[in-house]
């Protein structure tokens, strides 16, 4: 595939062409001001969801995909049972679609990284030797690009066993995730942090910072026109990230308004070590969801990205008596102690649910105003599959996509259509996901209200 | 002098060669031709970075601990350094960390005094400003500051030093916004006309800069930047001074271990996870120690020592402490960090005989000849491992009487669409398997006795010593090590057109005996090192 013919065209600008290589097109999205979503009396939101609350979108991504057999839920529509695997999200099944049954329609050139790609940005894995990245930007991003741009945090990304994540801006870019929850809590709520409704701290460090940032902007200008297209690109980004920070300098000098849903959460412990060589991906899962709700209802993001496991990864589950990948190849059908892992990821999945559904806002709880996607690179990790890729969508983006169905795709309809849903409903109308096989130019209509 | 095959001395002999004269003695090497690579923009890695703040700013800083992470290309960090993006989380940990380290520069009166040119004659002295930005922007950016390149950090200097109401404050916002250029956090390469060979070559500090952060993992110091400015650095005498100078220096150990650490991918020690039901010697910090086993034994061969580099897969002398000397079942002679030892006669010898190789390479339950083996061929041979074929069932067999790893492997390898690649991995693998998935010896597996030996490329062993020592005799062995090291050396990934380039250092490397010492220098002095290739002013892929 040639990412560059893409970038290459004359006349596109360096914010076009960082946000938007979707589906083979460049798409041009704007900027707007900071105001756009306060109302005239700056004390809620004026646009984002019809219901007056922004539009949110967050990813729980896990590694080494499922059990398809055990997962599929039986009925379709909204009479629909939990299947085994997804028994954990019993508590919360009224606010959770499960779509089964959709495949990737990228090649399945890499095991996991081919799939990953696939799901996440629908273009195929780009290889050069044994070296892979994204082609273009993964669903987050996508998003974020739409509804992230006025808050303090354009997107946040972490996880329990993250590795390095798959939040692609672009080709080899990466947005780095978060493993330590006392870090990310201090990012978010520590230094820097005003209350809504609090009049911010007057520091004339911040007027200095931004002369520092104007000077570091030029210079990255003037090194552009030295430097090949493809570190121009690189250098696009790192522009990007400098803009970015800027904003958030702004914003820190703004008075938001009060959020009545907003609290600083539970300051996390210093540290979640392993215990007898397997980590508390539990525990650091829950310290982090409940992070992030709030991190959400104080509008600090409208995006994040949750890598609670990662693609290949061979880490020590509770019981398990070896790492979750070598079980996928090795452990004998039916494979049970595959089955306890998805379970406890599953668990997982429905504790990040549980915590955004916890917060009240309005008449709703925070994730009926948001949408939450958990899916993994793969269904059956034994042959890397493509086919039945997990997909459990939660919260209905403010009514936006149905919630409380199983809908079932018999004829293994392209993945990507539904992400072109899940994007459309957190608000970036997009003509199309994915590039080549993994094109998908309508959504999936069954799950849109 | 190896160098001079590889210089342009060798442009002379070429020329008079062709003008009809005698030629050279019939053993000289033909004339190397190259097409050198394109310019490059390396960032900083994480290492480079803290190097940088340690030996410009002062050695007591405390550098940030965390940065935008390190992206491996070619299993190198430092050849993903010319291909990763800064994401927006790099650039605020860049500013924090510029931030962090601005403060403290101002707080240590000691350290301040030792950057400061000038004693400021007032709150907001703007020459004095100008001189620190000068003295201090020429170390980190490694080359001298243009006047209108110090303004707009005097500006701000100028700017805080009044809203503050303190000289040392606009030092401090000058210096934040030092370390949060481009020309700090990246190594530009732009170049300029090359009188030798023609085409370009790097510019006199762009060479100090590629030549320091390559010896010493590290920024230039003063009299390495001297060198550039006054056009020594361009000459081949001038070079080779300065080259040696440099490997001299103490500061070739960090470079070396750091050279280490990459390509035999150390790092990944520290994530090591083993189940401390199987493996009674494992601990959280088993990881570390094992790294520093490895990048000790790697400093003594290479530079204390200077030995033949074939020794890194032969030694008995190795450095352990507690933890590892309990898993090769030898004494421990320190109590606190590794120290060195000569491992008794047996089949344990060099890295591949180490925890960090045999823990690393394997299950958190159980050993893995498909990872060693394919780690074996990928880091030590250079050999292209192929991914496997997506959608197969790769399932180990679920019944059968296998008892033994080899037996479970030789079922499940033994349809043809796997055997292929398996054949290529596995038999390196089981080789090892005389040690567990931590490193301990043992000489039955489930209760059944152990089979070691193999062939590698058409060369038998019987066991991890034999293995060991066909590995090290391999001519892939010494080529992939000049690769890597070239690689590792221009920060960016070997284009064809050097492909002469790296067999003629990889020639040498042999000739000379192998010695990592004196490969360091010619790559440091070769052709491919000091000239580029034009630049791509269009994108074919995406990556460069």
């Amino acid at each position: 595939m040639k990412i560059g013919r893409l970038y290459g065209r004359d006349g596109l600008s360096r914010r076009t062409l960082l946000r938007g290589l979707l589906g083979g097109a460049v798409v041009a999205i704007g900027l707007p001001p900071l105001e756009r979503f306060l109302n005239a009396n700056g004390t809620a939101y004026a646009a984002g969801g019809d219901d007056g609350f922004p539009r949110r979108f967050g990813l729980f991504f896990w590694g080494n995909g499922n059990l398809p057999v055990r997962w599929t839920p039986t009925g379709t529509g909204a009479t629909w049972q939990l299947s085994d695997q997804l028994a954990p999200l019993a508590a919360v099944k009224n606010k959770v679609t499960v779509v089964s049954g959709t495949k990737l329609g990228v090649p399945n050139s890499q095991p996991h990284g081919a799939g990953a790609a696939g799901v996440l940005s629908g273009i195929p894995l780009v290889l050069t030797g044994n070296n892979a990245t994204f082609g273009g930007p993964s669903i987050d991003q996508i998003i974020a690009n739409v509804i992230g741009t006025d808050t303090r945090f354009r997107s946040l990304e972490f996880g329990a066993a993250p590795d390095s994540g798959y939040s692609y801006n672009g080709p080899n870019s990466v947005n780095p995730p978060e493993p330590s929850p006392i870090a990310l809590f201090q990012r978010i709520f520590g230094d820097g942090f005003t209350m809504p409704g609090d009049k911010p701290k007057i520091d004339p460090t911040l007027g200095l910072r931004q002369s520092v940032l104007d000077a570091v902007s030029a210079d990255i200008t003037r090194l552009q026109l030295d430097v090949g297209a493809a570190d121009k690109q690189r250098l696009d980004a790192h522009f990007e990230g400098v803009r970015e920070l800027e904003k958030r300098l702004v914003l820190l000098q703004s008075s938001p308004p009060k959020l009545d849903a907003c609290k600083v959460p539970t300051t996390p412990l210093a540290d979640y070590p392993d215990i007898e060589g397997r980590p508390q991906l539990q525990l650091k899962n829950q310290v982090f969801s409940e992070m992030m709700a709030y991190a959400l209802a104080c509008d600090q993001t409208r995006v994040f990205s949750n890598w609670f496991t990662h693609p290949v990864n061979n880490i020590l589950f509770q019981n398990a008596t070896t790492g979750h990948h070598e079980l996928t190849h090795n452990e004998p059908d039916p494979q049970p102690q595959v089955h306890a892992i998805t379970l406890q990821i599953v668990q997982a999945l429905a504790t990040q649910i549980a915590a955004l559904d916890a917060v009240q806002e309005g008449a709703g709880t925070l994730l009926d105003h948001m949408l939450l996607l958990g899916t993994s690179e793969t269904s059956l990790g034994k042959t890397h599959s493509m086919e039945e890729i997990p997909l459990v969508l939660a919260g209905g983006a403010g009514g936006k996509l149905k919630v409380g169905l199983h809908y079932r795709s018999e004829g293994g309809e392209n993945t990507s259509k539904v992400m072109l849903s899940i994007c459309r409903a957190c608000g970036a109308d997009l003509p199309a996901f994915g590039a080549e096989g993994g094109e998908a130019k309508d959504g999936l209509t069954a799950i849109e209200a | 002098m190896v160098n001079f095959r590889l210089s342009h001395g060798l442009a002379v002999i070429a020329v008079l060669w062709a003008n009809g004269c005698q030629a050279p003695a019939k053993n000289a090497a033909p004339p190397l031709v190259i097409a050198p690579a394109p310019p490059a923009l390396p960032r900083l890695t994480q290492a480079q970075y803290a190097n940088s703040i340690l030996d410009v700013l002062g050695a007591g800083l405390v550098v940030p601990p965390t940065l935008e992470p390190d992206v491996a290309y070619d299993d190198l960090f430092s050849v993903g350094a010319s291909v990763a993006s800064v994401s927006p989380r790099g650039v605020e940990l860049y500013e924090d960390g510029a931030r962090s380290l601005a403060t403290q520069v101002i707080g240590k009166p000691a350290v301040l005094a030792a950057l400061l040119p000038c004693t400021a004659t007032s709150t907001a002295d703007g020459a004095c400003l100008d001189a620190f930005v000068a003295k201090v922007g020429r170390k980190l950016w490694r080359r001298p500051l243009a006047a209108e390149e110090r303004a707009p950090l005097v500006a701000v200097g100028v700017q805080a030093a009044n809203a503050l109401g303190g000289f040392q404050h606009g030092v401090e916002y000058a210096l934040v916004g030092l370390l949060q250029s481009p020309r700090f956090l990246y190594r530009p390469e732009v170049g300029e006309a090359d009188p030798d060979f023609g085409g370009q070559r790097l510019t006199s500090y762009e060479l100090a800069t590629r030549l320091s952060y390559f010896l010493w993992n590290g920024p230039p110091d003063d009299a390495l930047l001297d060198a550039a400015q006054s056009g020594a650095l361009n000459t081949d005498d001038g070079l080779a001074a300065q080259v040696d100078r440099l490997m001299a220096d103490p500061k070739v150990h960090r470079a070396v271990r750091n050279f280490a650490d990459e390509w035999l991918q150390l790092r990944d020690l520290l994530d090591l996870t083993k189940d401390p039901n199987v493996y009674d010697d494992f601990s959280s910090d088993l990881g570390g120690s094992a790294r520093d086993e490895t990048l000790s034994l790697v400093e003594y061969l290479a530079l204390d020592q200077d030995a033949d580099f074939r020794q890194l897969l032969l030694s008995r002398t190795t450095f352990v402490d507690r933890r590892l000397a309990a898993i090769y079942d030898v004494p421990a002679v320190s109590d606190t960090g590794v120290a060195q030892i000569e491992l008794p006669p047996g089949e344990r010898l060099g890295i591949l005989g180490q925890v960090s190789f045999l823990a690393a390479r394997a299950h958190p339950v159980s050993s893995s000849p498909t990872i060693r083996g394919k780690y074996v061929r990928q880091m030590l041979l250079c050999d292209t491992v192929p991914n496997p074929p997506a959608g197969l069932n790769t399932a180990l067999s679920d019944e059968g009487t296998a008892t033994t790893m080899r037996q479970k492997l030789a079922e499940h390898v033994a349809s043809p669409s796997c055997q292929a690649c398996h054949s290529f991995i596995d038999p390196i693998g089981l080789g090892f398997e005389h040690f567990d998935g931590i490193g301990r010896f043992r000489t039955q597996d489930n209760g059944a006795p152990i089979d070691t030996t193999g062939v590698l490329d058409t060369v038998p062993f019987a066991d991890l010593a034999t293995l060991a020592n066909d590995i090290a005799q391999s001519p892939k062995y010494s080529h992939c090590v000049t690769q890597k090291l070239y690689a590792y050396a221009v920060g960016r990934p070997v284009t064809d057109g050097e492909a002469p380039q790296v067999d003629a250092l990889s020639g040498d490397f042999v000739t000379g005996g192998q010695h990592l010492k004196a490969l360091m220098r010619a790559i440091a002095l070769s052709q491919g090192f000091r000239r580029i290739g034009a630049r791509n002013d269009t994108i074919t892929g995406a990556t460069p």
